[in-house]
């Protein structure tokens, strides 16, 4: 954990949401690597929602790749992955400009 | 697999949830037949009420809770909707008419002459369920394996419903003469063995890795599960009908017994691979059903190998409710509160708290419906083994109690509202 880490209140989350600083970038972070569908979509949409400017990014940590949520709304957002490893993954989410605001989060189902 | 259970091609819960709320319900009711069972545990003659009883577990939950299953995951499987849901809807009522027609006249004698044309009802809804499920594969360009499965189980199911057709005219017209008792067992074995095992097995396949998170383990043990279990009901089913050699019909047999390891294995690997390491009442189920199955399968080769009737009778009975009951019970705990949740709650994200899906469940309920159903099992199948019929009788008993659990946990679930 970085050293300027804080925890973060999002409502109606499921797990603890943490935010750090780093070169004027707000990380927002949570890992839904031990939930089960659908605690990684909420979670995930909710954090989404946050993801209003490029100076903002989203760390989800997940036990696998959120194929559902990338359908949906994936092409919305810059995605990098990482493989951590112990098996679990990580995803980073960045804003795209003329994309990102297109994103409809309202609807939450989708194949967790 | 990566798949999830709900998607934008999944039918509506409504459709799902016409079938889980009649199995449950018809679970309970056989609770209450099997209390009446416990004179004929050492009996070799298959009774009429017996015959209600099986009907009204065996068409009235088992197939039922895997008819409403397979129309929810097929299409998330297939990545295709279900060709037609108006067909599955027609065929739910027919289904509900006919066994209930069969069930009357197994029950009441002035009945009886309802059994053929209940038959015919519950055969043809079944036709109308394989027909709906291979038109749905007929559109599609590729198959996956969990979809190789259900297809070969629907295959299974057709031939195996066709053969019980041809039995049943036979046996109410003399039309032709065959041997029946070779004609019962391929019917049982294509439809126990070759429809809700695939389907049983196919499902396992996406069901416990998504709810334990297990990933990155070796599937190798339910491909050589799915080509062995294939030809071994096939070859069962043929050397019944065909009146080959007890070496062939026994050798089939023995293909099957080794496809239910390897699943077994299969499921070993999973669990061992799993992230979630929580030991809930989902886990103790999935558990308590595959050693089920295993010793099931020991106890049915021990009666036939030493023609010990109540050890191949214990070991039907742990197959019936060790496994398929406990395997499908904890299932329902863990199926039911996601679609409900998709259905109700999904919309609400972020607009309010929502619940998560085991807040949907009467969890020490579950615990206690799970512990209390493992108890009745073991009781019952001691009662058989050992012929003690007030035995049985105390475990249909606690037996009938679990399964009201069960059905309160459901209405529980149907009806869960976000509390203020």
């Amino acid at each position: 954990m970085k050293p300027n880490t804080k925890p973060l209140h999002v409502d109606n989350a499921t797990v603890p949401f943490f935010t750090h600083t780093q070169d004027d970038i707000e990380f927002i972070s949570f890992d839904t690597s031990s939930c089960v569908p659908p605690e990684p979509m909420i979670n995930a949409m909710l954090a989404l929602e946050k993801l209003t400017s490029p100076n903002i990014k989203i760390v989800m940590i997940n036990h696998k790749s959120p194929l559902g949520l990338l359908a949906k709304v994936g092409h919305f957002y810059d995605i990098e992955t990482e493989e951590l490893g112990d098996g679990k993954l990580k995803l980073v989410f960045s804003y795209k400009i003329g994309e990102s605001e297109k994103a409809d989060l309202s609807k939450k189902s989708c194949a967790g | 697999m990566k798949v999830s259970l709900a998607t934008e091609m999944a039918p509506p819960f409504a459709l799902v949830a016409h079938f889980f709320i009649a199995g449950v319900v018809f679970l309970f009711l056989s609770s209450i037949s099997l209390l009446f069972l416990s004179g004929e545990i050492s009996s070799y003659f298959v009774s009429p009420l017996f015959a209600a009883f099986a009907h009204l577990y065996l068409l009235g939950f088992v197939m039922m809770i895997i008819f409403g299953a397979m129309y929810q995951l097929l299409p998330v499987v297939l990545e295709a909707p279900i060709f037609s849901k108006d067909f599955a809807y027609v065929q739910f009522y027919m289904y509900i008419v006919g066994f209930l027609m069969m069930i009357s006249g197994f029950l009441f004698s002035s009945l009886h002459l309802l059994i053929p044309y209940g038959a015919t009802i519950t055969y043809l809804s079944m036709v109308i369920f394989c027909v709906n499920i291979f038109l749905t594969f007929l559109r599609l360009e590729q198959i996956n394996f969990v979809g190789k499965f259900l297809l070969v189980a629907t295959i299974f199911l057709f031939t195996s419903v066709t053969i019980g057709l041809i039995m049943g005219f036979v046996m109410g017209h003399g039309s032709f003469e065959i041997d029946l008792m070779a004609w019962v067992k391929a019917h049982m074995i294509g439809t126990l063995g070759g429809f809700v095992m695939m389907v049983v097995m196919g499902v396992a396949m996406v069901l416990i890795p998504m709810f334990s998170l297990a990933h990155g383990f070796s599937d190798k043990w339910i491909k050589v599960a799915f080509y062995v279990q294939s030809t071994g009901v096939s070859l069962s089913i043929f050397s019944f009908l065909g009146g080959f050699s007890t070496l062939i019909s026994t050798f089939s047999l023995f293909l099957i017994a080794l496809s239910l390891f390897a699943f077994a294995i299969q499921i070993a690997v999973m669990l061992k691979s799993r992230a979630r390491k929580q030991n809930d009442y989902w886990v103790k189920n999935i558990v308590f059903a595959v050693s089920s199955l295993l010793i099931s399968i020991g106890l049915i080769l021990i009666g036939f190998i030493y023609d010990l009737q109540n050890f191949a009778l214990a070991g039907g009975f742990l197959f019936f409710f060790g496994f398929l009951l406990c395997f499908i019970v904890g299932h329902i705990y863990k199926i039911l509160p996601f679609l409900i949740w998709y259905d109700k709650f999904a919309p609400l994200v972020g607009k309010q708290k929502v619940p998560l899906l085991h807040q949907m469940i009467k969890t020490k309920v579950a615990d206690f419906q799970t512990l209390s159903l493992f108890m009745a099992i073991i009781i019952q199948v001691l009662g058989i083994l050992f012929s003690i019929q007030n035995l049985f009788f105390t475990g249909a008993l606690i037996m009938l109690l679990s399964n009201v659990l069960v059905v309160y946990n459901t209405w529980y679930t149907f009806n869960y509202t976000i509390k203020e």
